[in-house]
């Protein structure tokens, strides 16, 4: 990847926002520039702010370059289209069998925070569920067609500890059934009844969805930038912007809900982060504060296993910042004893035996030890 | 459009020959030159003859399809009224409304739109007229209410606008995207 081939798809990812950049040169850019940029925008899912840049004449490109980005933005509204039908059935699915949901993500920000859902692109279904009923919806998911991606360490561990588990259909389209944000000590500090206690109703298809309200919704994004992968994708520090800039958006129960779940280093992070990259707008007091906030040791602890770039040696890292952030002896046991001697099924996809994946644990926290 | 509904002339309106050319005068001396089509139809408007009957007439008589004599006709009519020739007291409503199915999902793409049926999973493009008949049906209309409309963007006559969207809309209806509304 070149540095302007990033600046550029960074220029795509800040378009239309207040504070956007001058990213982008006057003249359509030459086809090897084209070619690199566009591919990132591919894979950071910005073919929608890539089209609306060029059709409102700010990205300026030439006859071809237009008609590829116009194809491509079919086939990525195609396949969203084809993700939203699919969300209505996991609903219906659910409401059959009494499960509580909140549609996250791509599916309900691309309606409820953007001016037109054809600016956010999406890629799979992402649906909470309450940790109670987690078992439930997936075996719901399982009976009607889906399969379990990945087994889970023991019985049961999805629903006390995970972040959640990832269902496919038939026609291989991904369900993410969320139980919480994220994994490792963020996630096991968040107080989940939170997300439940409200909601916001919208419709598609003619059909009720409910996803979560906006405030959550804004720190789910924040969650999603910082503890998913890093750096984080172009698109989520996008939807960082598009809710900071939300009417009515209350930034004052933003930060004192991630205070209350411990994650109020993610929350400034994150913010900083799309401010940084895409020129976020970041309005008063959330601006002052992030400005001054420091994290606490234990904080910074849990953001440094988040924030390695050795996602295959951050794992244990974030498990062991998890095991510390519960509260309870059961339950640390529990989630000790299911990392420590998973079922097979769950060692054999990633590891030839339990010594070769205790090994690599111990690797990754010595290397940790020694930084 | 309503099977049921009768169309009648207003009072005091009748035909009068101008040379090779047949107009219909009314009451208040306003001529109106009509097309040797509107005037039979405008004769039929006895408040007996339905419109359903009035699509068998034209059948019999023209050698078109029955959607595009239907559409002919409605349009006809539409006009007949705006003209004040006819009364008929529920023409607009009593007319089938083609609106959008409620269980869709779709997006804008600039000049086209996509449209996926719930029920189907079938995938529909719209790009040029299309759209403009999708836009308009954001509220449930009639060919005639559309072709009107349209025939103002378009500078066209609304007979010809309503014949031409007249199989697009059964189309839209075959895929599941519009649905018809009859009283």
């Amino acid at each position: 990847m070149t540095s302007d081939a990033e600046h550029l798809a960074t220029g795509v990812a800040a378009w239309g926002l207040d504070g956007d950049r001058d990213h982008w040169p006057a003249d359509p850019l030459p086809p090897a520039v084209w070619d690199h940029v566009l591919s990132l925008v591919d894979e950071q899912r910005l073919i929608g702010l890539l089209a609306a840049g060029i059709r409102a004449g700010d990205l300026p490109a030439d006859a071809g370059q237009q008609a590829e980005v116009e194809s491509g933005l079919r086939a990525a509204m195609a396949g969203a289209l084809a993700l939203e039908r699919k969300a209505l059935d996991v609903v219906a699915h659910l409401d059959a069998e009494g499960i509580d949901h909140r549609i996250l993500k791509g599916a309900a920000v691309a309606h409820l925070d953007y001016p037109d859902p054809a600016l956010r692109v999406f890629g799979d279904v992402d649906v909470l569920v309450r940790a109670e009923q987690f078992d439930d919806a997936i075996a719901t998911l399982v009976a009607t067609g889906g399969e379990r991606r990945y087994p889970e360490p023991r019985p049961g561990f999805d629903r006390r500890f995970s972040k959640g588990s990832c269902v496919v259909d038939a026609d291989g389209i991904e369900v993410d059934v969320h139980r919480t944000f994220a994994m490792g000590p963020f996630g096991v500090t968040m107080v989940l009844d939170d997300l439940w206690a409200s909601g916001q109703g919208y419709e598609l298809g003619g059909r009720p969805l409910v996803a979560l309200q906006a405030e959550h919704r804004l720190l789910h994004a924040c969650y999603h930038a910082v503890l998913g992968s890093w750096p984080p994708r172009l698109l989520t520090l996008r939807d960082i912007a598009q809710l900071l800039r939300r009417p009515g958006m209350d930034l004052e129960l933003v930060r004192t809900t991630a205070e209350r779940w411990q994650g109020d280093a993610v929350l400034a992070v994150a913010v900083e982060s799309a401010a940084a990259t895409i020129g976020a707008d970041v309005p008063q007091p959330l601006d002052e504060w992030m400005r001054s906030f420091r994290p606490s040791a234990r904080q910074a602890r849990g953001l440094d296993a988040h924030l390695s770039p050795d996602k295959g040696r951050s794992y244990p890292w974030k498990s062991w910042e998890a095991f510390l952030a519960m509260h309870g002896v059961r339950d640390r046991a529990a989630f000790a004893r299911a990392l420590a001697i998973p079922d097979r099924s769950y060692i054999r996809p990633r590891y030839s035996s339990n010594l070769d994946r205790w090994r690599a644990a111990l690797h990754s926290l010595l290397d940790r030890g020694r930084r | 459009m309503d099977h049921a509904s009768r169309p009648t002339r207003v009072d005091g309106a009748r035909i009068v020959d101008v040379g090779e050319l047949s107009t219909v005068l009314t009451a208040e001396g306003t001529r109106h030159l009509l097309s040797g089509t509107a005037l039979a139809i405008w004769q039929l408007c006895d408040g007996s003859t339905s419109f359903d009957e009035m699509l068998e007439v034209a059948t019999a008589m023209f050698t078109a399809e029955a959607g595009t004599l239907r559409a002919d006709i409605e349009v006809v009519l539409h006009d007949l009224h705006r003209r004040g020739l006819i009364e008929w007291c529920h023409d607009v409503d009593d007319a089938p409304r083609y609106r959008r199915e409620p269980h869709l999902l779709s997006r804008s793409l600039g000049d086209a739109v996509l449209l996926l049926a719930l029920e189907t999973g079938e995938m529909t493009e719209l790009s040029g007229t299309a759209v403009a008949v999708w836009e308009l049906l954001a509220q449930p209309d009639t060919v005639a209410g559309i072709g009107t409309e349209l025939a103002t963007w378009f500078g066209e006559s609304p007979e010809r606008i309503s014949a031409d969207i007249g199989p697009l809309l059964d189309e839209l209806c075959r895929r599941g995207v519009l649905a018809v509304e009859q009283h």
